[in-house]
């Protein structure tokens, strides 16, 4: 209770009150610290049960919201004038100053008097001498306690160290691949700018979402998430288009042949302006030198042919019809030139769409394999350590997929393939594991394959864990091109080959999410199992094997 | 008188007795304040040391009229009060007429009070709480100041009608009396057996005395005193959450409000004496002892063991001060 008294022994009483307010919040800090070192002590405990990364920030934070909490509570507990006249009672007056306090206001003699009598013996009272600075014996001790437990603490192993370590890296690992799908969004941006397509616009949306997503994942198996609801999208979109998955196949085809090459990456780059110029540019050519194709090359007559029976029927019909008219200045059904423009826009959108996409998906496949290569890699051993890697084509543009390089086990990379000396970027699709170029030295006694596989080291391992957002290839899907190549090689035997294969994960979409896959073969098993006349026992054995599948 | 020379005056009285009492000054301090305090006191102490000598030289200093009473066995309580007798006017008309007893004084020395039946001491009561005085059916007051100043004699206890709790309660203070110290002892028989002793002056008459009671009523006390008071008082109950171990053990009934009462009273003159205007923890646990000492009641064990008051205040004092 705040007492109001007189001025003049509230001015005597001040040098009292400010000395003890002194040792009051000296008290209160010591006691804040040790409150803090014991908070601080206890997110370190707990820190031992299970892996608790931000553990030291918390230590420090918690410190400073109980030191914080602790001054103030010194400040609203903080001494007053009554406190300070009970002090000086104590230090030899007598009750004098504490009952002046309570006469505050009274002017009766004996009230006069005994005011008097205070004040006088109030400033014959040596302050420093009779309320001397003194350090709390208890909370010092606390304190000591406190501060000796938290070393122990500190210096202690902690048996959560390891996985903690883990998950920093699983952080870094999701940051780094944040970043490298900011850049990938920003190449799609630049083109974006140059020549605007609605699919482009709609994947760097996606790709919005998904840096969003990997910023507020904390757990490996969120990124992993994130990155598969992603990956599905692209795919979706990408199956939906107008001409089929074949539309990058001609792209690739028409990039080996050097007339075509610029029309290819004008087509790939989105430039349907630019293409539709470069197509007709091309069919004058083609008007004006029949036949001349370079040895060795198809020309481009045998490129459209190869082009018609790829696309549909209609585009084809177009082109067809273009041709003629261009050719023999035959007309064709309505405005041939005006359709032809047409197909060509609407192939040029599809053909830049699903090189972004692809793009697009190189960059999260690569994000992926760099996750689950941080997620297992302390747990699982070695994890194959050509994910990843961009593969420069070489100068004839050649070898547009991806390598992924290195023999022996792992999963393939994948990457994309500038041209030199094209500004306009030849890029080179190829994502994907399984795309790896398999090599074996006849001398070298190993087996070099390329396996589709994520799934490397302890299948036992926490990695495990992220199985559900693993994609693995169906097997119904491998067997078009693609396929996964074995190369054996025994010590001794022939010279070194090198193959490269085309990447199945983009090229045939083979890569599905475990759980679809499982529950599409479980459902099939069960249909077989309901036509066919299976014994019943047998029958069973399937189910089991497909719930324990599930 | 004024507050300035109440400490002075009473300075002077313990001079003026001190002329005829050798020692005992915690004794004449004791009695002063109890006396100004507007109590009566119960002083305890084998024969010859001087505790009727005593209270006559207050007397004698004080200027008041001092009656004493010695308490037999076959002493009346009308002995005491007085008692209406049969006279006659001048015209031959016989009526009742009041004859006051030794009560009727300022100072009333109940010399060794304990022997007195209870009927007798208990006639005293009203005398020491109301200082009036009912006979006939009529209450008539004493006389302004009036203090009740009794002995007893602690060793001849045959033949004694030990005090009733509620009269004891009604002394504001139980004063021991010492034996004296060597050096006393030779003081007293010098100055007792010479010619020509010496007789204490008065120093200051009733009204003076009133003056003073009412001044040291008008003594400030800090709320912080008043519950040490208090919380002293609930510490001499052993059911109290303050009650030290040993009186939880030897104490069947602690000390009642006029414990409480007495100690502020009390401790207000004492700070005057000590020359403050306020009342003092120090004044409270000083007075505890001649306040408290003769309001406890000891159980069976306490008995039994012959546990001294004194011890079970001291511990009181310590276990109050802990708590402060």
């Amino acid at each position: 209770m705040r007492r109001k008294v007189d001025q003049e022994l509230e001015k005597a009483l001040y040098s009292i009150l400010q000395r003890i307010s002194y040792q009051h919040y000296f008290k209160w800090l010591l006691r804040g610290l040790a409150a803090g070192m014991l908070a601080s002590a206890c997110f370190l405990i707990l820190s031992r049960f299970w892996p608790w990364a931000e553990v030291k920030t918390f230590c420090l934070l918690g410190s400073a919201v109980v030191l914080l909490l602790a001054l103030t509570t010194a400040f609203f507990k903080r001494p007053d004038i009554w406190e300070a006249a009970c002090r000086a009672d104590a230090c030899g007056l007598k009750e004098r100053a504490s009952t002046a306090c309570e006469l505050s206001g009274q002017d009766s003699d004996i009230a006069r008097r005994q005011r008097e009598d205070a004040l006088r013996n109030l400033k014959a009272l040596n302050v420093k001498e009779k309320i001397p600075f003194f350090t709390p014996i208890r909370e010092t001790w606390v304190l000591a306690g406190t501060a000796v437990l938290l070393l122990l603490l500190v210096y202690l192993p902690n048996p959560m160290q390891e996985q903690v370590q883990k998950q920093e890296e699983i952080r870094k690992e999701i940051a780094v691949q944040e970043k490298k799908i900011e850049e990938a969004k920003k190449g799609l941006q630049e083109k974006e700018e140059k020549f605007p397509l609605e699919e482009r616009a709609e994947l760097i949306d996606l790709l919005e979402d998904l840096q969003k997503d990997l910023q507020e994942a904390d757990r490996l198996e969120d990124a992993l998430k994130a990155l598969s609801r992603a990956q599905t999208q692209i795919q979706e979109e990408q199956a939906g288009g107008e001409f089929g998955d074949d539309i990058q196949e001609l792209l690739m085809e028409m990039k080996e042949n050097e007339a075509s090459r610029e029309l290819a990456e004008k087509m790939a780059a989105g430039d349907i302006e630019g293409s539709q110029k470069e197509f007709n540019s091309l069919m004058d050519k083609e008007g004006e030198m029949p036949g001349e194709g370079a040895e060795g090359e198809e020309s481009v007559e045998e490129m459209l042919e190869k082009a018609l029976d790829q696309i549909p029927a209609e585009l084809a019909a177009a082109l067809k019809n273009a041709a003629n008219t261009t050719q023999n200045g035959e007309g064709g059904n309505g405005n041939p030139q005006s359709e032809l423009n047409s197909a060509i826009g609407r192939m040029c959108s599809q053909a830049a769409g699903s090189m972004d996409a692809s793009l697009a998906q190189a960059a999260l496949q690569n994000a992926r394999q760099g996750l689950l290569a941080a997620g297992s890699s302390n747990s699982s051993g070695q994890l194959a350590s050509n994910q990843g890697g961009t593969g420069d084509s070489a100068s004839g543009g050649s070898n547009e997929s991806g390598e992924g390089g290195g023999s022996g086990q792992g999963t393939g990379g994948s990457g994309t393939g500038n041209t030199p000396g094209n500004n306009s970027g030849g890029q080179g699709a190829g994502s994907g594991p399984g795309a790896g170029m398999g090599s074996s030295a006849g001398n070298e006694s190993q087996t070099g394959q390329s396996s589709s596989s994520f799934s490397s080291g302890d299948l036992n391992s926490p990695a495990m864990s992220m199985r559900e957002y693993e994609k693995i290839f169906d097997p119904a899907r491998i067997g078009l091109a693609g396929d996964a190549s074995i190369v054996k090689g025994e010590a001794g035997e022939g010279p070194q080959q090198t193959f490269d294969t085309a990447d199945p994960a983009v090229v045939n979409q083979a890569l599905r999410p475990y759980q679809e896959l499982v529950g599409h073969y479980s459902q099939m098993a069960r249909e077989s199992l309901d036509r066919s006349p299976i014994p019943a026992g047998m029958a069973d054995v399937v189910r089991d094997y497909f719930s324990s599948l599930e | 008188m004024e507050l300035d020379s109440f400490a002075q005056t009473v300075k002077e009285i313990e001079a003026e007795i001190a002329r005829v009492i050798v020692g005992q000054h915690d004794v004449i301090r004791n009695t002063i304040i109890c006396m100004l305090a507007g109590g009566n006191a119960l002083l305890e102490g084998v024969p010859g040391l001087g505790k009727t000598r005593m209270v006559s030289a207050v007397g004698q200093v004080l200027s008041l009229e001092f009656k004493r009473i010695q308490f037999t066995p076959d002493l009346m309580p009308s002995d005491i009060m007085g008692t209406n007798i049969i006279t006659e006017d001048q015209d031959g008309r016989k009526f009742f007429e009041f004859q006051p007893g030794p009560v009727f004084a300022n100072i009333v020395l109940a010399d060794e009070i304990n022997r007195a039946t209870p009927k007798t001491q208990s006639a005293m009561l009203e005398a020491m709480q109301e200082k009036t005085v009912t006979a006939g059916g009529k209450t008539r007051n004493l006389p302004r100041p009036f203090f009740v100043l009794a002995t007893q004699n602690p060793l001849e206890m045959e033949g004694t009608y030990p005090l009733p709790e509620a009269q004891m309660d009604r002394f504001l203070f139980k004063l021991m009396v010492g034996f004296p110290e060597e050096k006393e002892l030779v003081d007293i028989i010098s100055s007792t057996t010479a010619s020509g002793q010496e007789e204490p002056r008065k120093v200051m008459g009733g009204e003076q005395v009133l003056r003073m009671m009412e001044l040291a009523r008008e003594v400030p006390v800090s709320e912080r005193v008043t519950a040490m008071a208090g919380r002293m008082v609930m510490a001499t109950h052993p059911e109290s959450t303050y009650a030290p171990d040993s009186v939880k053990k030897y104490v069947r009934y602690g000390v009642s409000p006029r414990g409480g009462q007495a100690l502020i009273a009390a401790g207000k003159v004492r700070a005057l004496i000590e020359g403050r205007y306020n009342v003092a923890f120090e004044d409270i646990e000083a007075l505890a002892f001649p306040a408290l000492r003769h309001r406890f009641f000891l159980n069976f064990e306490g008995e039994a063991e012959g546990i001294n008051p004194d011890l079970l205040i001291a511990e009181i004092i310590e276990a109050v001060r802990d708590k402060e």
